[in-house]
């Protein structure tokens, strides 16, 4: 639940309700020359620059230089919703229909100040809220080019938050990651795709992932969806921009009721078919594991170095290395070396990358020299270690026959993780949660991940909000949840639970 | 329904003396909807309020017809709303002009309980 005053609260919950909203978009893409900020390697997130906050810039997003365009807003609609993804992340989507009677944000409109820059990609900032204050609802970009609807003048734009175009963003270099928690992998990640350390909120990772490696090229949101799973957490980006990480403990543990719903401010209520109903888990993880030093790379052909001049050599590998031992010349059989035809000796400049090794062999004799033979000793990283765990619950099997939920998540690394996410993923799903659906008069500072009591004439339930789609015109605001029934589980926290306590027991 | 004005107040659309008038009331309608909770609740969201002004005459002259069809006409050719303004109650706002056709009635060179409505182009708190 977003933090709202006290007449923001007393006007959500009025029965006669002035509504209010903004809609701020960055056509031109400018920024406030004010801030100092650069771009990372390629800059692009599918095509589109996004720069790096530094400072106290807070967001990225923050350093556009907006025009309204709230009075142009016929209709909003806006949806987040948790990535069914286990241990996902939470996306968000927007559709607004604007007044286009002029033209104006028509496409190459001669006369329009903006046409030019009707384009996608654009950011867009989204407040809904009553009388004179607003809360934050969305922040992301443009997707396509805006609907031009020439019969209504209206034009419609689709748009999808910032942490989409990130989850889009090839890493431009491999990485690899030793012994690191899933927060500190979670905030190496982002900051290669160019967000400040202050962009993001994260909560200290509950599993320490040995051996994390991307290749070049992996999508952001492969890894980070992976890495998040590994800790059963959450990854979001909120309605003010800022990127978080909720791990599984705070995340379940939230027991402070966000907002209670009964029939006086329910529209209409179903209840879905899913029953989300999980007792029976396979975890299966192809994890790398470092092995011991060994030689791990030949040269296949010979190489000449002409006098007084060098040559790179290249020695690409099928999996990622931890280190490997500069060549030098025929000195032992347990170590990288290097031979050459005229038993002349060549000066060696070396350089490692995550799943390849530069070597640069410079001879400053007066003639050339072949390399006849070089050999890398490296402790390589191969993908090597199968894990398998295969966890249930005999009674829930019982009573709702196998529910089956599959795993595949090459960061889950040892067996006993393997086991503990199983058994927790059961202890939580085991039984019938039901899902309900809600009709609701609007709630703009309600959020995805908010627990809600569901109130109605025999029974009163905590749910967990799992989306939320809201719509708006400036005379209606109605929003349909989707809700789990939610049962708390608060496991002990090194430094927070007290060894003793009743209430917080240790995670299976 | 507000008040209904004085036939004796002065009244100007785009900046046009209309002719003096049977009756004029002004009428305020919030844009707003109701929305109905599962107990009964009314629950009404709105932004603002948009007024109207409906002028009725019981007779004109085809001229002075011809004069409120010309502004009627012009709204739509120059894609600008005409000024309704009443000196006397210090109100000048933008409005759309219709009229309401089946009120008019030709006899000879006059015509007989004519009526318009103005409505406000924007709305108000």
């Amino acid at each position: 639940m977003q933090t709202v005053t006290d007449t923001f609260y007393a006007n959500t919950i009025s029965k006669l309700r002035k509504l209010n909203w903004k809609l701020y978009i960055s056509w031109n893409k400018s920024f406030n020359e004010s801030v100092s900020f650069f771009t990372i390697g390629s800059s692009t997130i599918g095509g589109i620059d996004i720069i790096k906050g530094v400072g106290d810039v807070v967001q990225e997003w923050d350093k556009y230089a907006y025009t309204d365009y709230s009075n142009r807003v016929l209709q909003f609609e806006w949806t987040r919703e948790q990535d069914p993804y286990i241990g996902g992340a939470i996306m968000s989507i927007a559709d607004i229909v604007l007044d286009n009677h002029d033209d104006m944000l028509t496409p190459n409109q001669p006369g329009s100040v903006v046409s030019a820059n009707i384009l996608p990609w654009r950011p867009v900032r989204i407040y809904a809220g009553f009388k004179d204050e607003v809360v934050p609802v969305f922040v992301g970009l443009i997707e396509n080019m805006p609907d031009v609807d020439t019969k209504s003048k209206t034009v419609t734009i689709h748009c999808i938050d910032f942490m989409q175009s990130l989850f889009n963003f090839p890493l431009d270099t491999a990485v690899i990651l030793q012994n690191n928690r899933t927060d500190q992998i979670i905030s190496t990640l982002l900051q290669l795709a160019g967000l400040g350390p202050t962009q993001m909120s994260l909560d200290t990772g509950q599993t320490i992932i040995p051996f994390f490696f991307a290749d070049k090229g992996t999508k952001l949101g492969d890894c980070l969806r992976d890495v998040v799973s590994a800790d059963l957490g959450r990854l979001y980006m909120d309605e003010n921009g800022i990127i978080r990480f909720i791990n599984r403990t705070n995340w379940l543990s939230n027991t402070s009721t966000s907002w209670v719903f009964n029939r006086s401010n329910t529209i209409e209520r179903r209840t879905t078919t899913d029953d989300n109903i999980i007792n029976v888990v396979e975890v299966h993880s192809s994890a790398r594991q470092v092995l011991d030093n060994q030689k791990y790379w030949q040269l296949s052909d010979t190489v000449t170095v002409p006098a007084g001049s060098s040559v790179d050599v290249w020695a690409d590998f099928s999996d990622p290395v931890v280190t490997v031992d500069a060549p030098s010349y025929i000195d032992s059989a347990t170590t990288s070396l290097y031979e050459t035809s005229s038993l002349d000796t060549l000066s060696v400049v070396t350089h490692q990358y995550a799943i390849s090794y530069l070597m640069t062999f410079t001879n400053s004799n007066a003639y050339p020299v072949d390399i006849t033979n070089i050999e890398l000793w490296a402790t390589p990283v191969p993908a090597t270690k199968l894990i398998y765990a295969r966890e249930q619950d005999s009674d829930s099997i019982t009573k709702y026959h196998q529910r089956p939920q599959d795993i595949t998540n090459d960061y889950i690394q040892d067996i006993t993780t393997a086991q503990s996410l199983a058994l927790m993923l059961i202890q939580d799903n085991k039984d019938f949660n039901p899902v309900r659906e809600l009709d609701i008069i609007g709630v703009p500072q309600l959020q995805v991940g908010d627990t809600i009591r569901v109130t109605d004439e025999k029974v009163s339930d905590l749910y967990s909000v799992t989306k939320i789609v809201s719509k708006m015109i400036p005379t209606n605001f109605i929003q349909t949840i989707t809700c789990v029934k939610k049962t708390i589980r608060t496991y002990f926290r090194i430094g927070i639970s007290t060894i003793g306590s009743s209430t917080d027991v240790i995670a299976p | 329904m507000a008040y209904t004005g004085s036939v004796n107040v002065p009244v100007y659309l785009g900046g046009v003396a209309l002719p003096l008038y049977a009756s004029i009331v002004d009428t305020t309608e919030p844009n707003l909807s109701k929305n109905l909770t599962l107990d009964g609740t009314l629950v009404i969201d709105y932004y603002n309020n948009r007024r109207s002004w409906t002028i009725t005459w019981n007779y004109l002259t085809a001229a002075q017809h011809d004069s409120i069809r010309v502004l009627y006409d012009n709204q739509f050719l120059s894609n600008v709303m005409p000024t309704f303004w009443i000196p006397s109650v210090n109100l000048a706002v933008p409005v759309f002009i219709n009229i309401v056709d089946k009120d008019i009635k030709w006899n000879g060179s006059m015509v007989e309980n004519f009526t318009i409505v103005l409505q406000e182009g924007y709305g108000i708190s």
